[in-house]
């Protein structure tokens, strides 16, 4: 066991906020002495009102492009792991399929989400979520129509092939022992495949997964700054950027961090839990 | 009840020769015999087992498994030498496991999983998982989910060789005891002489290069069997003479 677990929980989060603090200290120092770059408490005084609209900035609010931000990725990234799983484990199970798909997997894997955009574009053009309803309102406006499908694509696309390739990954390397353990007790495929292959590949599987959120929010951010949307973090970087208000490119790329923070330990904690026999077999 | 005849099986070894771990090997044995297979590292006693199991095929030679019942073929049960327990699962679930095979009655599987834990003495650790278990307990767990489903034949991969010797001397009473009371066909394969002596009626020698037999001893010894006694300790050393003639031979 190593120290880090003997310690106590106030200990531990005072241990984390000793780098943020520093980091903290010398951006203050940075904006002293360089008057473009704002200050600590002029992108707190951003972060603390998130719901008043950005001045200068054709924007919606900070917490609405949060809003739009997260449920982009979660869109895209859940159909990801809603897509790469499956097929990840037919892959790993059936050797013709794994031979059928891997080339083309290991071709496509390289190429930057970011890439497929223009082509996503092209191919679903400025069509949203939105697009899917007749009916207009406010609501829709405000949060369907700013769901476009060509970005969901491209964060699909990013969060596609780590879910995969773990998937795999963790199918083929469930010990042959279980597997024989299982053959020997003679049940069925179904049962073999539910509750020893599914099981044992797991942890693997969450490994993708973790590593797939990553490069999704990775994804957003670069395809808002792309033209089609009023909305996003990404979105709010580009443009604050343009008009110089760059508390707001500061207050977004904050607010990122902590997203990603959040969302990743509630992978690891997950992950934590259900692969907890693979911790103690170590 | 189990015949073999002629078994040969060769592999690949590490650089493109290939290794014969077994050469013409045949034996028979018995309904509700206990035998013993020892034999130095190599030899292909795991082959053999893995052969009788169906894991693995032989490349020439046939196996011959007599059923008691009406099905075809008996069923088999698998020690390994690893305990082979599912980790995510708890012991009572590993058990389940194995029953859901045979048994269909959820209720009826309960049972027949509680009175094999009760057996091998884990009725307190029903819950547990393998990883919370000291390494004679998942023997334990791994052998109540090995005979849960009340196999005919019982094949066993040195599944106590990692374990202390007053550890295993309390295993190998439970698996007399299972042996008495299921009247199970037992083939327990090992490289302890002492082990093979103390718990089969009968003690198969094998030699490596290639995996054959080369010799076979009969054990008639009352039980309990005392280890010290001079009968015991003569067959301990006539499994010996066998397997040192295998050694330098």
């Amino acid at each position: 066991m190593s120290a880090g677990n003997n310690q106590t929980q106030p200990s531990k989060i005072l241990l984390g906020a000793i780098l943020p603090v520093i980091l903290l200290f010398i951006w203050q120092m940075w904006a002293s002495r360089w008057s473009v770059v704002p200050a600590p408490l002029e992108v707190l005084a951003v972060l603390l009102k998130p719901f008043d609209e950005p001045p200068n900035l054709d924007s919606l609010p900070l917490a609405h492009s949060c809003g739009i931000s997260v449920l982009r990725v979660l869109i895209g990234y859940g159909a990801a792991v809603l897509t790469a799983v499956p097929l990840g484990l037919l892959a790993g199970r059936v050797s013709w399929i794994r031979r059928v798909i891997t080339p083309a997997v290991e071709m496509a894997r390289p190429i930057c989400p970011i890439a497929w955009l223009p082509v996503a574009i092209l191919v679903f053009g400025f069509s949203s979520v939105g697009s899917l309803f007749w009916q207009q309102d406010a609501w829709r406006h405000a949060i369907l129509n700013q769901l476009q499908f060509a970005m969901i694509a491209v964060i699909w696309w990013g969060g596609f092939f780590p879910i995969f390739v773990n998937t795999v990954h963790g199918v083929e390397h469930v010990k042959s022992l279980y597997l024989e353990a299982a053959k020997i007790l003679g049940v069925s495929e179904r049962k073999v495949f539910l509750e020893i292959v599914l099981p044992g590949a797991l942890p693997s599987i969450l490994t993708g997964m973790r590593l797939g959120l990553g490069i999704s929010w990775m994804v957003i951010i670069a395809a808002e700054i792309f033209p089609g949307t009023r909305a996003g973090l990404g979105y709010i970087i580009a443009t604050s950027h343009q008009v110089a208000e760059y508390q707001f490119t500061f207050a977004s790329i904050i607010a990122i961090g902590v997203i990603g923070l959040i969302s990743s330990r509630l992978l690891y904690a997950i992950s934590q839990r259900v692969g907890k026999w693979q911790i103690m077999e170590r | 009840m189990i015949r073999v005849l002629n078994v040969s099986k060769s592999f690949h070894g590490g650089d493109a020769r290939r290794v014969e771990a077994l050469s013409d090997v045949s034996m028979e044995v018995a309904r509700g015999e206990f035998l013993s297979v020892v034999g130095p590292t190599g030899c292909g006693k795991t082959t053999l087992l893995r052969i009788v199991s169906g894991l693995e095929t032989p490349d020439e030679g046939s196996i011959e498994i007599a059923a008691q019942g009406s099905s075809n073929r008996p069923s088999v049960g698998f020690m390994f030498q690893q305990h082979a327990l599912f980790p995510w699962m708890t012991v009572e679930k590993n058990v389940l496991f194995a029953l859901s095979a045979v048994d269909r009655d959820r209720r009826g599987a309960h049972e027949r999983c509680r009175e094999c834990l009760r057996m091998v003495g884990l009725t307190d650790s029903a819950r547990s998982f393998p990883y919370e278990l000291s390494g004679g307990m998942q023997r334990r767990a791994a052998l109540a989910r090995t005979v849960a489903s009340r196999p005919e034949v019982v094949l066993m991969d040195e599944p106590f060789s990692a374990l202390d010797i007053a550890t295993a001397r309390d295993l190998y009473d439970e698996v007399l005891e299972m042996h008495e009371r299921f009247h199970m066909t037992i083939i327990f394969v090992t490289h302890n002489i002492e082990e093979a002596v103390f718990l089969a009626s009968r003690v198969i020698v094998m030699a490596t290069s290639p995996g054959r037999i080369v010799g076979e001893v009969s054990v008639d010894l009352p039980e309990p069997r005392d280890r010290l006694s001079d009968p015991f300790v003569d067959k301990m050393l006539q499994v010996r003479e066998y397997f040192e003639k295998g050694t330098v031979g």
